[in-house]
């Protein structure tokens, strides 16, 4: 019984810090140490397995975009934030001094072509919107700033 | 991410473990090229040890699954896990690459 008593105030303990920021290489092997940051996120504030999993898809997806296309990568910096609040929402937020790259306008995909008209373009984003409730832009002081919100879902 | 490919009957089966992501998504391609660039038999992939998959991962998926169709033969996946299976639900990705519960199913189809 104390050991449950003890696991529990450990456990609160470690969802006490609901904050956690972390910056990236602009990349490959940057994109390399998203996950190990992420795993220690979840880990730490008893997140389920499969958000891991969808967390790590979006910021993948985006992070990779923005390695590819913006022009410099020997240079720079992805900044990440996420907060997670009372109500089990997790905010996430994105910067980067890339050129203005806008992701709230690239067009969604369209999955039902056949085999041969389709391409990999666009998925990326599309599972980006799928696996967050809120996606928005902006340019701040010469920086894309994405942000996104997720609610957790089962705990 | 690890690689193994085993012939069965007139298929190279293909088992993935690991991630396929932006990091590993070009190994697959490399290894697998040797059965693409004049392809003997089908090609089946078991991702029952595929643990995560991105858009990266879908785009070698895609070129693999365009040239066996020129070539007219068959690229399936089996034992896909929940997620990644979703995720391929998602992109509409499972309408275009056929996928399976089990390799003998993978094997069976069409005959």
């Amino acid at each position: 019984m104390t050991k449950n008593k003890n696991y529990k105030s450990d456990d609160r303990n470690l969802d006490w810090n609901r904050t956690m920021e972390f910056k990236i290489a602009n990349s490959s092997r940057g994109l390399g140490k998203l996950r190990e940051f992420l795993e220690r996120a979840t880990y730490s504030w008893n997140l389920p397995a499969k958000t891991l999993l969808e967390l790590n898809l979006v910021l993948e997806e985006l992070c990779a975009n923005h390695v590819e296309h913006s022009g410099a990568p020997e240079a720079g910096y992805i900044e990440i934030a996420l907060a997670l609040d009372d109500e089990k929402c997790l905010t996430v937020t994105l910067k980067d001094s890339g050129p203005p790259f806008n992701p709230v306008e690239v067009p969604p995909p369209d999955i039902t072509l056949p085999i041969e008209q389709r391409s990999a373009g666009g998925l990326g984003l599309h599972f980006v919107r799928h696996y967050t409730d809120s996606l928005t832009y902006s340019r701040d002081n010469n920086k894309n700033v994405v942000t996104m919100t997720k609610r957790i879902k089962g705990k | 991410m690890d690689i193994s490919v085993i012939k069965k009957e007139s298929s190279n089966v293909v088992t993935i473990t690991g991630r396929l992501d932006s990091i590993t998504s070009s190994v697959l391609e490399e290894r697998v090229s040797q059965y693409t660039t004049s392809p003997e038999g089908d090609i089946i992939m078991d991702f029952s040890g595929l643990e995560y998959i991105s858009s990266a991962g879908l785009r070698v998926l895609l070129n693999i699954s365009k040239v066996m169709q020129k070539h007219a033969c068959n690229f399936s996946i089996c034992n896909a896990q929940d997620h990644v299976r979703e995720v391929f639900e998602i992109s509409g990705f499972d309408m275009i690459i056929p996928m399976y519960n089990s390799i003998e199913e993978c094997c069976s189809r069409g005959k």
